[in-house]
């Protein structure tokens, strides 16, 4: 399932930060991608609330800036679906 | 700058001499919520000396009222309120109103909620020197605000919608043997701002009460008023400035502040231009002394919507044009 949800999350990371050729893994984080702060983190995920039908919490919003959390925490949402 | 000092290197490279409590708080910010640093180390850097001399305050007083968790609230609150704040600025652009219409719709899920007060309380606490525009607004508090009271020997000042308690605490910081009663409807608020005041040994300068600032009487007039971003968080703001009004001396001075097309999670009344805040200010009895607009500085343009904030320096009128 992580490999399915980095398949999904990559090309919303491509469209949110303008750069089709970005690949995230689960060691990403907001280092390692230009124009990843806190402006472009609620654009990205409010893209992947819509895509993936989930929601998060304000204060999950504020925890995720590694893609390996990121993954974790969808795991569990859609797991509960 | 003072020798008590430290050197904070931003992510950007660019080196400064910050207070102490400003560089722990800097790098607190950075090990847990690098993606918020950007932005407050721009302010920083274009607004170091203010960033430094308001934010050191701040913190000293966060600390003493926190103890040993102040670093982590502090920056755990921040992010929870930036969070929430951008998410609805999102929302508001697709929607083009703001998410609430009334009170009772924001009572239960903001006022009513310690658990989210908690949050909101510190982070908009933090906002007062880690943006910009807030930044620039306490300036403009500090620059043409404070002086008029000062001249008038100003002793009794009421505020509406008392918040942290930080506008109360500053005013009676530069005015010595003034006193600020504070009002707000949060019990939650009122109980922090009291507790707060205490703690800082401020006690004999500011008192908070739980009222509602719509019906608040004052014993007797008071010589000011003040009324931070509290009018965007009502259904009727014009009720609001009447009563503020009522309750001051003839000629006295106000300062309010209130939110231009910024949508957050408790905001109702939607303000989209300067003018309509101008107007609303001399509908209910106000003369504008001077008047500023202040907006983040690196908005995306792709937006419709410009978050800001705008502050102004009132006189009470004695009658319809003076």
């Amino acid at each position: 399932m992580q490999d399915e949800l980095l398949q999904r999350l990559t090309p919303i990371f491509q469209e949110v930060f303008s750069n089709p050729a970005l690949q995230i893994t689960e060691a990403t984080s907001s280092k390692d991608v230009e124009g990843w702060d806190s402006f472009a983190h609620i654009n990205l995920m409010m893209e992947i609330e819509s895509a993936l039908k989930v929601k998060f919490s304000t204060k999950e919003l504020g925890e995720l800036s590694r893609v390996g959390d990121l993954v974790r925490i969808l795991e569990s949402k859609l797991s509960k679906a | 700058m003072s020798a008590a000092t430290l050197t904070y290197t931003t992510s950007k490279g660019e080196v400064l001499q910050v207070p102490p409590l400003i560089h722990e708080f800097l790098l607190g910010m950075a090990a847990e919520k690098g993606i918020f640093l950007t932005a407050v180390e721009r302010n920083l850097v274009r607004n170091t000396e203010l960033f430094c001399d308001l934010g050191e305050t701040l913190l000293t007083w966060a600390r003493q009222q926190l103890g040993e968790g102040w670093l982590h609230i502090l920056v755990e609150g921040y992010a929870f309120f930036v969070m929430d704040v951008n998410r609805h600025q999102h929302q508001y652009e697709k929607d083009g109103h703001y998410p609430n219409r009334s009170y009772d719709e924001v009572f239960d899920h903001v006022y009513g909620s310690e658990d989210f007060m908690k949050y909101y309380h510190w982070g908009v606490y933090v906002t007062t020197f880690a943006w910009e525009h807030h930044l620039k607004i306490m300036q403009f508090f500090r620059q043409q605000f404070l002086p008029l009271l000062k001249d008038g020997d100003v002793k009794q000042v009421l505020e509406f919608g008392a918040g942290s308690g930080v506008w109360s605490l500053l005013l009676t910081q530069a005015l010595k043997g003034s006193f600020v009663t504070g009002i707000d409807i949060s019990p939650y608020s009122v109980q922090v701002a009291n507790d707060f005041v205490a703690t800082l040994g401020r006690g004999a300068d500011v008192k908070y009460f739980e009222n509602d600032a719509i019906l608040y009487k004052a014993d007797s007039a008071k010589q000011a008023g003040l009324c931070c971003f509290l009018v965007e968080h009502l259904e009727n703001p014009g009720l609001l400035l009447t009563n503020l009004r009522e309750n001051l001396t003839e000629g006295a001075y106000a300062f309010v502040t209130t939110a231009l097309t910024a949508a957050e999670s408790d905001h109702i009344y939607e303000f989209r231009y300067e003018s309509e805040v101008l107007k609303m200010m001399e509908e209910n009895g106000f003369r504008v002394i001077a008047s500023f607009s202040s907006a983040p500085p690196s908005h995306p343009k792709k937006f419709r919507f410009l978050p800001r904030s705008i502050a102004l320096v009132l006189q009470k009128r004695h009658n319809d044009l003076w």
